[in-house]
């Protein structure tokens, strides 16, 4: 990150081929569009280059990183209600309509295997703090710096989640 | 490893996890992703091998995550686009030091707009006012300063809310006034309070700007959160002129005209705020 604060044309490769695959999971939610994936993707990394120079080299790089993609994905999904707001519906939409009309039934940007598929069950902030704790490898404080919160609270979100996967995973069992 | 008594059963599954997750756990962020089991002391082992629940939750925590790939395109495509603006940059200063602008900003537009109102209020004021007036107002310019200053770099550790920080300095402002300044009515409540509300809140538009213009060189990304805290330290610095300016230093008045500079200015800092968030597309 210093490097890529400095003018590093080698820096910014690393920096995108370390952190892109935990960025990509956390931007997409299994029901997004594969399009709409990539352009919240691509902002994200011009947001990121943008305020680079806010980073501070004491400080975890990985806190900063998600705290601005946090902010994309929320004016992404902000953006998106409004968008959809907007549109007309139609009688007979056509087939490749790019509209996405909710979870059930839509194309899945990334593939969908049985952790996402429960991860994304989740109501979206205990899903946000599972995915940052699990997926991206952050520690309890990193996530509370991530999202503007604390730690006290960030253990609450993963336990209320904890709770809920035991529900569900326990009933998925009794179906079976 | 030994738990505290008072954890059991499942809540002790939940306290190992955090224990796994938190920041002392020791463990690489690839590890964690990478599926690594949680290491768990006898007491949980055993809770595992009688909650079936907890099993499954287990399970779930320890699977490995398939790593995301884009095409290789996407990240050629987003590497020009980066590598073309690439320049040298510095970094910001740190939390104490923009912190530290904030305040020297707000001493600096105080003093010589007071100097031009005149120090009426502050030859007004008995000692114990003083000291608590200026007390509080002090507090509240450097808590909010640290709010700025924490807003202005993207995951930064926040000791306290800006929401927070807002309401415990209109509490204590409350406080102060209410138990140090006299309660007796004032004559024409309405024609000699309403002007100091004008003038505070005119004196806040500039200082306002001047925040701003200081904040806009980092990254702030919650635009509400930050809409409050800029309304809130100009509101505040147009108290703090008026409180030292004004002759007139009865409780009721000071609360109602002087202290509903900062509602005002707090309240339409998150309104314009919001107004800018749903126009605009773009974060910042």
């Amino acid at each position: 990150m210093v490097r890529y604060q400095n003018g590093d044309p080698d820096a910014v490769e690393e920096l995108i081929r370390r952190l892109s695959p935990g960025l990509l999971r956390y931007l997409a939610p299994s029901w997004l569009p594969s399009s709409e994936v990539e352009d919240l993707f691509q902002e994200c990394w011009m947001r990121i280059h943008r305020s680079r120079r806010t980073y501070r080299p004491t400080e975890p790089v990985l806190p900063w990183i998600f705290a601005i993609a946090r902010h994309t994905r929320l004016d992404g999904y902000r953006r998106r209600r409004r968008r959809e707001a907007r549109e007309v519906l139609v009688a007979n939409p056509p087939e490749n309509s790019s509209r996405v009309p909710g979870p059930v039934g839509t194309p899945p940007a990334l593939e969908r295997d049985e952790f996402f598929r429960l991860l994304d069950s989740l109501p979206e902030s205990q899903r946000e703090v599972l995915l940052m704790l699990k997926v991206s490898g952050m520690s309890l404080e990193e996530v509370a710096r991530a999202t503007s919160s604390t730690v006290g609270a960030i253990k609450q979100k993963a336990h209320r989640a904890y709770e809920k996967l035991r529900l569900k995973l326990k009933l998925e069992k009794e179906c079976q | 490893m030994n738990m505290p008594p008072e954890i059991d059963g499942c809540k002790l599954i939940d306290a190992e996890l955090d224990r796994h997750f938190g920041a002392s756990s020791g463990l690489s962020a690839e590890a964690r992703g990478k599926g690594l089991r949680p290491e768990l002391s006898r007491q949980a082992r055993q809770h595992l091998e009688e909650c079936e629940r907890c099993r499954g939750l287990y399970e779930w925590i320890s699977a490995e995550v398939t790593a995301a790939e884009a095409a290789p395109a996407l990240y050629g495509k987003i590497r020009s686009a980066l590598q073309s603006t690439l320049e040298p940059v510095s970094p910001l200063p740190s939390t104490r030091a923009l912190a530290t602008q904030f305040l020297v900003a707000f001493g600096l537009f105080v003093l010589p707009v007071s100097g031009i109102l005149g120090f009426a209020g502050f030859h007004r004021m008995g000692l114990v006012q003083l000291i608590g007036v200026t007390v509080i107002l002090a507090v509240g310019a450097a808590t909010l300063s640290f709010s700025l200053a924490w807003q202005m770099t993207p995951g930064t550790l926040r000791r306290f809310s800006t929401s927070v920080a807002v309401v415990v300095l209109a509490a204590g402002f409350l406080g102060c006034i209410g138990i140090l300044f006299p309660w007796r009515a004032p004559k024409a409540f309405v024609a000699q309070g309403w002007p100091c509300s004008v003038m505070g809140a005119s004196i806040a538009v500039p200082a306002a700007a001047l925040f701003w213009l200081l904040v806009r060189r980092g990254a702030p990304l919650s635009r509400e959160t930050l809409g409050g805290a800029l309304g809130a330290i100009a509101g505040l610095l147009g108290v703090t002129v008026l409180q030292f300016s004004c002759s007139r230093q009865e409780a009721i008045h000071l609360l109602v005209w002087h202290g509903g500079v900062l509602v005002l200015t707090t309240l339409t800092g998150i309104l314009v705020a919001r107004a800018f968030k749903h126009f605009s597309v773009r974060s910042w």
